[in-house]
């Protein structure tokens, strides 16, 4: 074997198994070239012209290497290292004889991207996904430049055959949680499937389960923070959010702005975070609990004016409290599907409204339209947006645990969502551990 | 991973204030508890260092798998049908004082058996899960709980109110020989690491415990702080008139410019946290031990929640039949039977880590 | 699916049906801010219990009443207490009973009888402050000042110390004097609040040995015994000069005191006062060199003063600074023995006392 053979061998060592990668033999008057690049970085138009049909038009190998050479970015490979790393960038490597040549033919697809909706940040990368599975695995690939990442292409959903590619980085990934998923995929029996909200819910096949366990996201620099961490990251044709497994609570509480801003802010955004979690499901629970059941909890001047302004209000505290949170659910859920002509009578209608009418005509007290605001504030305070959905839903629980037993009620229902959220597993991970280090 | 048995230790002596301790040791406080204190600190770190020490023979197994490949199985089974009913008692003695604190301080309204029941669906759900679990949503509460406890200490030590010379008029009472009951009652303190014998199972071989020699030092802490932090508010005569000792204690102090005023709410509510702890911890090893008992029952799926459910229909008819005056006696024994159990524990697990040394 | 959520559906019906029980909202309670308790002699009847209720008002409402003083005469507390929930529409909830205030007449009754109904009760605060009213406890509890915001408050703020700092004012937590009224080498001392129609004065202090009230204190020997004991940090003593006075105004005490029997001579406490503030009022004109001079001359008076009031309450076999509590701490034998040398020593102890002032300077002009 050759020294080219052996780079060869050893390129295709590095780089496979890996569904984006391209060999392809070119064969022409008695002569035969190798081209070998990866599929999602290289414009495929551009080497059909620039490789493939020059081969065919030219007669010897020198005159197909004088060609090349004179284009720019293009020479000859120096060793097996600097060859992968180009590789990775978007070259492609055409084996003549006893040498490699290496042609640049990167395309890199950032046109078409759009910018992050769902969840910004201020510092950093501000795109996001495409709907094109083809677009983000080129981004992901130009962005992590390792030839251990890996991609397997899958179809998924009967009548849909939606493309699915699993991408993960071979060196740092958990072995066992990625045959896991392929087992768990290959058994996915559906008709259509369009979101990784629908992969989601297949994979955990238990239909009460409240708590994603999966992340979603549509930001490429979270992905590849993930990647770098050893995730698998699942993509699907046609929706720009891709499936991050496997994830547990604390992930879902960490912004990108962490690692964008300096330390110290970084700390107080993380502290910030737990406290709006924890303020947005307890607070309207010991609202209930501390002025139905013991309000000696609080200062003498707190319970008088609670009591001041809940003078006017004919019925119970916990009747209010779900009364309003309910109202503030269905603002949210209106403020998603209106039209953007109407959007800020929505404002008016829930601001004006639901707040100051409801409180002169005695309906509510003052107080519960501050705890109201407050835990819907608290409540977006969370990157992730199915996690979000989750704790909306946590706090009625607590608030009717809170109606029946008072504090005690809500301690023992804060224990238990503890011991619920200590009892998943996402892929074998615990869930609810802290001070873990991966 | 190894912190998880320090948390195990910190838990047990956090909790000690619910199980009669601070109530046993001033009942005596004239009568030789200061020099039971004293006394339990090298006890209870000597049967600590002996039971790591025997353990570390059985890497990651736990009791029922150590009796089954040491000892014949008509011993094995009555030891631990033994220990499955002190464990028990354990869980059941802590949800039923701190039901009656509960009742006492904070819901007078609702019926004793309720708050109780609530208590024990919580215990049930979660001492029934895996044993990394418990272990997960124990450390939770205690970081949770530890850091404010520790403040509620410090603030009282710095109270104005606080008299150092009641402290001291105690301490001077030093030359009377301490009672078993108060013996009892001070090594409860350091009985966290009994535990291990079911949560071996996630260890590896534990032959070096770098920080155990910081056991005894915060133990005799925690000791001497709830023995004597009442002393030092409610005085040396008049403490002994109270029923709940430390939520009056936490009565009796205050947040000027918090803002929740009286520290005895927090106080209780910090301590609901670390009742559940306990008694989850304690019910999962009693729950681990009694699948080890009938290992061919196990094998059901709902053999977990009706051995759960007998433990808290056990608990209710305890409660059932207590008042005060029968649960204090209760506590008193219950003490002294632990600490001779524990030290049978501890002597039988040498006795077997020494033949399956002697025998491989 | 229904079969997996059945034994929860049961569950939360067994709960909603048995419990909800102490759901009481709050504007479903009176707040009762004050306590007041008088001892009459009408027949069987031997307490008259006064209670002043908050009304919460929201800010909506002007000019409407901030509290409800009612009164009840019975046998026992709780019996009197149970006639005035007969009596009012909400439910009587005592978790911020912040005053609580004894009549000048029931003091000389045993107190045991009076303070049990307040420390077996969960759910009145050990935090409350506790007072004798003069003429009475209900005179005390009618009173409103103009300047509370919030009913009861005004007391709260005195006794407390956020609002004014005065020496006057001697501040008893309820566990503390039930502390006291138990503890053997330490007495119990309250604050009088003489209600007149004006407002209140909080000047004067009784103090109590373990069964009812003994000695009244003047105005000057309640500001000696409150810088003797230590819990204030902000008060102002007067000493004579020759003819004219002098007066300090004191911004911090330190207070510590051992008592010490040497065998075979008379026992004696130490007492070791230190003083730090600066000259407030004169009647002679002062120059910052003769600072020393004054240090001197309050330290002279200071010292006789102490020395003069405890040695009156040695002779009425008191003792609220809490030597005889440091005796116990100090030896070794049983409680029995203690005490009862101690009570053969108070009666002999003799009172060294080290008092160092310091001024800083003489204001804010020479």
């Amino acid at each position: 074997m050759d020294w080219t053979e052996q780079s060869r061998e050893w390129l295709l060592d590095k780089l496979a198994p890996t569904e984006d990668l391209e060999v392809r033999t070119l064969r022409h008057n008695g002569s035969q070239v190798e081209l070998l690049f990866i599929r999602s970085i290289c414009d495929t138009a551009l080497i059909r012209k620039q490789l493939v049909e020059p081969y065919f038009q030219m007669n010897t190998d020198q005159e197909y290497e004088t060609y090349l050479l004179a284009f720019p970015g293009a020479y000859i490979a120096r060793n097996n290292v600097d060859t992968l790393n180009k590789m990775t960038s978007g070259f492609a490597v055409i084996t003549l004889g006893d040498h490699m040549l290496l042609f640049n033919v990167v395309q890199v697809k950032a046109a078409a991207l759009s910018e992050a909706t769902v969840e910004s940040t201020l510092l950093g990368p501000q795109t996001a996904f495409s709907e094109h599975i083809d677009t983000n695995l080129n981004i992901v690939r130009l962005r992590y430049r390792q030839s251990s990442l890996k991609t397997e292409n899958l179809e998924i959903g009967r009548l849909t055959q939606t493309r699915v590619s699993l991408v993960y980085d071979d060196k740092l990934v958990d072995q066992g949680a990625l045959t896991h998923i392929r087992q768990c995929l290959q058994q996915i029996e559906t008709d259509a499937l369009q979101s990784t909200g629908e992969i989601h819910r297949l994979l955990t096949k238990k239909s009460y389960v409240l708590f994603p366990v999966y992340l979603s996201t549509e930001r490429p620099d979270r992905t590849i923070t993930n990647l770098a961490q050893g995730k698998i990251v699942l993509m699907i044709e046609g929706t720009p959010f891709v499936l991050l497994l496997p994830a547990v609570f604390f992930d879902f509480y960490s912004a990108m702005d962490d690692t964008y801003q300096l330390p110290a802010v970084s700390y107080f955004l993380k502290i910030l975070r737990y406290v709006a979690l924890l303020t947005s499901i307890l607070l309207p629970g010991a609202y209930v609990a501390l002025t139905a059941y013991n309000p000696e909890i609080f200062r003498v001047q707190l319970a008088m004016s609670i009591a001041g302004s809940r003078a006017s209000v004919p019925y119970p505290a916990y009747v209010e409290v779900i009364f309003m949170l309910v109202m503030m659910e269905l603002l949210l859920e209106a403020s998603i599907r209106l039209p953007k002509s109407v959007g800020s009578t929505a404002t008016t209608v829930g601001g004006l409204i639901l707040g100051q009418a409801a409180t002169q005509a005695g309906l509510i007290s003052t107080i519960m339209i501050i705890i109201v605001s407050t835990v819907a504030i608290c409540n977006f305070v969370v990157p992730i947006n199915t996690m979000s959905f989750a704790m909306r839903i946590v706090k009625y629980p607590l608030v009717l645990l809170a109606s029946l037993f008072g504090i005690l009620g809500l301690v023992i229902g804060f224990v238990g969502l503890l011991g619920y959220l200590s009892s998943l597993r996402s892929f074998g991970k615990p869930y609810l551990r802290i001070f873990w280090k991966r | 991973m190894i912190r998880y048995f320090y948390y195990l230790i910190l838990l047990n002596m956090l909790a000690n204030i619910v199980l009669f301790v601070p109530g046993i040791l001033i009942a005596r406080r004239f009568e030789g508890s200061i020099l039971s204190v004293a006394l339990s600190v090298p006890i209870g770190y000597v049967l600590t260092r002996i039971f790591m020490r025997a353990l570390a023979a059985f890497p990651g197994q736990g009791f029922p798998e150590i009796l089954r490949s040491t000892v014949p199985s008509w011993f094995g089974k009555p030891v631990l049908l033994l220990f499955i009913f002190m464990w028990i008692s354990a869980g059941s003695l802590t949800l039923v004082t701190f039901t009656d604190t509960i009742t006492t301080f904070i819901n007078p309204d609702i019926p004793n058996w309720l708050t109780l029941a609530s208590l024990l669906c919580i215990v049930a759900l979660i001492a029934r899960l895996s044993s990394d679990s418990v272990l997960y949503t124990m450390e939770i509460l205690l970081v949770l709980s530890a850091p404010m406890i520790l403040w509620i200490l410090y603030k009282s030590m710095l109270n104005p109110s606080f008299r150092y010379d009641a402290v001291f008029e105690i301490v001077s009472h030093y030359r009377h020989w301490p009672t078993l009951d108060t013996l009892a009652a001070a090594t409860y303190i350091f009985t966290g690491y009994v535990n291990m014998i079911i949560f071996n199972r996630l260890f590896g071989p534990l032959t070096k415990l770098r920080f155990l020699w910081t056991t005894p030092i915060v133990g005799c802490g925690v000791l001497l702080t709830s023995f004597l932090i009442p002393i030092g508010m409610q005085g040396t005569i008049g403490v002994g008139d109270f029923v709940f000792i430390w939520s009056s204690t936490t009565d009796s102090m205050r947040i000027e410019f918090g803002i929740v005023e009286r520290v005895m709410f927090i106080f209780i509510l910090l301590y609901s946290c670390i009742s559940v702890a306990g008694t989850f911890i304690h019910w999962h090893v009693a729950l681990e031990m009694s699948k080890g008992l009938l290992p061919r029952l196990s094998d059901n799926r709902y053999f977990s929640w009706i051995t759960v459910g007998l433990f808290c229909a056990l608990t209710m008819v305890f409660n059932w039949n207590m008042n005060q005056n029968t649960l204090e006696a209760a506590g008193r024994w219950w003490l002294e039977l632990r600490l001779i159990s524990e030290v049978a524990l501890v002597a039988l697990l040498y006795a077997l880590a020494r033949r399956k040394q002697r025998l491989c | 699916m229904l079969r997996r959520f059945l034994p929860l559906l049961l569950a939360l019906l067994l709960a909603v049906a048995s419990s909800g029980c102490g759901f009481k909202d709050i504007d479903r309670r009176f707040f009762v801010v004050g306590i007041g308790i008088d001892g009459i002699d009408q027949g069987k009847k031997r307490f008259r219990i006064t209670l002043r209720l908050a009304i919460p008002s929201s800010h909506n409402e002007n000019g409407a009443k901030k509290s409800q003083v009612i009164t009840q005469d019975a046998e026992s507390v709780t019996e009197a207490v149970r006639l005035i929930k007969s009596r009012v529409n909400k439910e009587l909830d005592f978790g911020y009973a912040k005053v609580i205030v004894l009549g000048k007449n029931i003091i000389q009754r045993d107190l045991r009888d009076t303070l049990d109904w307040m420390i077996r009760r969960r759910d009145i605060q050990m935090i409350a402050w506790m007072a004798v009213g003069d003429p009475s406890a209900e005179a005390v509890l009618k009173l409103k000042t103009s300047s509370e915001r919030l009913a009861g408050n005004a007391l709260m703020l005195s006794f407390g110390r956020t609002g004014v700092e005065s020496g006057y004012i001697v501040s008893q937590y309820l566990f503390d004097f039930y502390r006291k009224t138990r503890e053997l080498g330490l007495d119990p001392v309250l604050p009088i609040v003489q209600a007149t129609k004006s407002g209140y004065a909080i000047n004067t202090a009784v103090v109590f040995n373990k069964h009812s009230a003994q000695m009244y204190l003047t105005r000057d020997e309640t500001r000696i015994f409150n810088v003797t004991y230590g819990s204030i940090s902000k008060v102002e003593v007067e000493a004579p000069m020759g003819d004219e006075h002098l007066y300090a105004s004191i911004d911090k005490v330190n207070m510590s005191f051992k008592v010490r029997t040497p065998p075979g001579k008379r026992p004696y406490a130490q007492l070791k006062l230190y003083t730090d503030g600066l000259l407030e009022e004169s009647s002679v004109v002062t120059t910052p060199q003769q600072l020393s001079e004054y240090e001197e001359i309050i330290r002279k008076t200071g010292e006789t003063r102490i020395t003069q009031l405890l040695q009156k309450f040695q002779q009425a076999n008191l003792d609220p600074i809490g030597f005889g509590l440091d005796y116990r701490a100090r030896h070794f034998q049983s409680l029995d023995e203690e005490w009862r040398n101690w009570q053969q020593i108070y009666p002999q102890l003799e009172f060294r006392i080290d008092y160092t002032v310091k001024l800083k300077n003489t204001g804010v002009v020479r």
